[in-house]
């Protein structure tokens, strides 16, 4: 299990300072941030609705999958602009009541990972694909050094009986340099 | 002569002034060998493997776990002798907005979607098959008597990276500031000496995509 491995790593290199229930939240911070950064990415395909306007994406992917961010959208064959809500309201004032051929989508709730597509699809096909990102149960084996190192330097940056700003800032360092040789 | 696990393991032991292994054990700092030897395997691409792909009619992305399971960044794809062109994912709407169903005679291009999803464009109607290089995750090294997968002039670096971590759990910050630029120099020194392959570099965005 790659986790308690993680964890395992930080308790080994703290020499077992590292306090266990603060470890385990920032291993999930950093697993997020590597999902930001696209380190763990797939793709699926999706079906629509005729005049459905709104996607949630979370519910397409299933509740296995933890998505972070929606990268890109295929809609009958063709790869969907990303568009803001203000850019779209200047685009068309009434842009939510249009239904066609879907060009653009817009990320409605980041947090739902609902999108609206527009304007509103005209018909229901079952070859759409969304590409994302999305935080996994277990990191890969070589990312595994890294991500301790990255809570390492959180957990000796934060207050407690253990702060050690130089081990943080060099935990910082050095996992920068690691994950650059992989980069 | 490979040198073996261990062998590495009392020379990093020694470095550290722990000979006897009396601070971190001789198991830990296998461990940390096995994990360090990913990062030298990474910083020169040192250990590469080539595996074929079978290509599916219609299809553009396969996940790296498709493909081969120890996959660490790949360097280039194949169609027989011919190399594909590597181009930055988000390129791809700009060559062609429907490239995701886009049909052709041959493959031309790859392109990577993070580090999960191999792009090949145009698909092919048929099935078919390339080759993908990579540079590979080395096997976990389990017993001491494990021979190393780096090559021997390789193994001075790996030592280095392992000898930081333990200077970095002995808080000696001193040491490991002056060991760590020696590291960072010695790596730039060995990607010099050897021939630059597709380099994986960044996007406009800031997001990881192929040069």
């Amino acid at each position: 299990m790659a986790m308690a491995d993680v964890l395992a790593l930080v308790q080994t290199i703290s020499n077992g300072a590292a306090d266990a229930t603060a470890t385990a939240a920032f291993y999930s911070d950093t697993i997020s941030e590597l999902a930001r950064q696209d380190w763990f990415t797939t793709s699926q395909t999706w079906t629509n609705t005729i005049g459905q306007l709104e996607v949630n994406f979370q519910v397409v992917t299933g509740p296995l999958i933890n998505l972070v961010d929606l990268e890109t959208i295929i809609y009958n064959s063709s790869e969907l602009d990303l568009a803001t809500l203000i850019e779209m309201q200047m685009i068309d004032f009434q842009w939510r009541d249009r239904v066609g051929r879907p060009t653009t989508f817009v990320i409605e709730d980041e947090s739902s990972k609902v999108a609206a597509l527009y304007p509103a699809p005209d018909e229901a096909r079952t070859d759409n694909v969304v590409f994302f990102s999305f935080t996994p149960t277990d990191a890969f084996y070589y990312l595994e050094l890294y991500i301790a190192l990255r809570i390492l330097e959180r957990e000796m940056m934060r207050q407690s009986n253990h702060t050690d700003m130089q081990m943080a800032t060099f935990c910082g360092v050095v996992a920068k340099f690691f994950l650059n040789t992989v980069m | 002569m490979a040198t073996t696990a261990g062998t590495l393991i009392t020379n990093i032991s020694i470095r550290v002034r722990d000979p006897s292994n009396t601070g971190t054990s001789r198991a830990v700092v296998r461990d940390l060998l096995s994990r360090c030897q990913q990062y030298t395997n990474a910083a020169l691409d040192s250990v590469i493997n080539t595996v074929p792909l079978a290509t599916i009619a219609d299809t553009a992305a396969y996940s790296f776990a498709s493909i081969a399971p120890d996959i660490i960044r790949i360097k280039s794809v194949r169609d027989g002798t011919r190399d594909l062109s590597p181009i930055p994912f988000n390129r791809l709407k700009i060559i062609n907005p429907a490239w995701y169903n886009a049909s052709g005679p041959r493959f031309e291009t790859w392109s990577l979607f993070g580090h999960q999803t191999l792009i090949i464009h145009p698909n092919r109607q048929v099935a078919s098959s390339v080759n993908v290089v990579y540079t590979q995750q080395l096997p976990v090294i389990t017993s001491e008597s494990t021979l190393m997968g780096l090559q021997d002039d390789q193994l001075p670096l790996l030592e280095r990276m392992v000898e930081a971590i333990l200077l970095l759990k002995a808080r000696d910050m001193e040491a490991l500031k002056q060991l760590f630029d020696e590291t960072e120099m010695d790596v730039v020194a060995e990607k010099t000496l050897r021939p630059q392959d597709a380099d994986v570099a960044r996007s406009d965005d800031g997001k990881r995509t192929t040069a």
